[in-house]
């Protein structure tokens, strides 16, 4: 006689092979380093594992992963931001690479006209290249342009993360988008 | 003198491109988005600023990364999840 038996949800040992890409390719761009990358994976089935008997079902286990991918992500950066506490890469004149002393525009910073369609985010190229816009900003430019722009954890919580004040918060919001535009209209716009 | 008047009702472009992401997170206090709105329709680059950082910002939240786990890792992960659950 045959038995069946039917798990309602995946067992453990075919996560690695049915959702190990996945997470893995959402979790690069995020903390940019592959063996981070990888390392925050294996955190997440360990996780996953240990919490099983708190799976309900109500979501999918892919969402389930996700969710807890998604709080590793932030933890990661909570634990990088201790070892930065003394680095905070801002000073008074951080926006003299864009503006003049009175606060306009400088000459050779002026954004250009762009032809709409080629922001196009299906495009691969494209995305390579914000990838490469985004690996070039700096330290805590770079991690609150993520945790917004990729992560979109709110402004109250990226703060206590990276244990910076909401001014800074601001200023360094505000130098990664300049950063980015000006990378993007100079690796893909006018390339 | 009136250059001056202007300058102090409409801001300044740096002003105003750190303006733009706290109107997008709804932090921007009424004066100041009256500010930001008049001086948006005077400056023509920081209309394109606000425009293409936006899109810039939104194709932002479409990467993905490349490449995949090695069999190895695969194998290793498939591993460590055995040891955990015995």
């Amino acid at each position: 006689m045959e038995i069946i038996i039917v798990f309602s949800v995946d067992s453990p040992q075919v996560w690695p092979e049915k959702y190990g890409d996945l997470l893995y390719q959402y979790a690069l761009p995020r903390v940019t380093d592959p063996v981070e990358a990888e390392d925050l994976v294996q955190e997440t089935f360990l996780a996953a594992l240990k919490a099983m008997s708190g799976f309900k079902g109500e979501s999918s286990i892919k969402n389930w992963l996700f969710a807890i991918l998604k709080n590793k992500i932030v933890d990661f950066y909570r634990k990088k931001a201790r070892r930065l506490e003394d680095n905070l890469d801002i000073t008074g004149n951080e926006m003299s690479d864009w503006f003049t002393e009175e606060g306009n525009w400088r000459k050779d910073k002026l954004p250009a006209e762009w032809e709409s369609h080629k922001i196009d985010i299906e495009s691969r190229e494209l995305q390579l290249v914000l990838n490469d816009c985004k690996n070039k900003l700096r330290n805590l430019t770079q991690q609150v342009y993520v945790l917004k722009y990729l992560e979109d954890v709110a402004a109250s919580e990226i703060c206590k993360v990276l244990n910076i004040s909401t001014s800074n918060y601001w200023i360094l919001l505000h130098r990664a988008r300049l950063q980015m535009r000006d990378c993007i209209e100079i690796n893909w716009i006018k390339k | 003198m009136l250059h001056k008047l202007m300058q102090t009702m409409m801001g300044s472009c740096k002003q105003a491109t750190y303006d733009i992401s706290r109107k997008e997170e709804g932090v921007l206090g009424l004066p100041r988005q009256a500010r930001l709105w008049l001086h948006l329709r005077f400056c023509e680059y920081c209309r394109k600023f606000e425009k293409q950082s936006s899109a810039v910002k939104n194709a932002t939240k479409s990467i993905t990364g490349t490449g995949s786990l090695s069999s190895e890792s695969k194998q290793k992960l498939k591993d460590s999840l055995n040891n955990d659950s015995q």
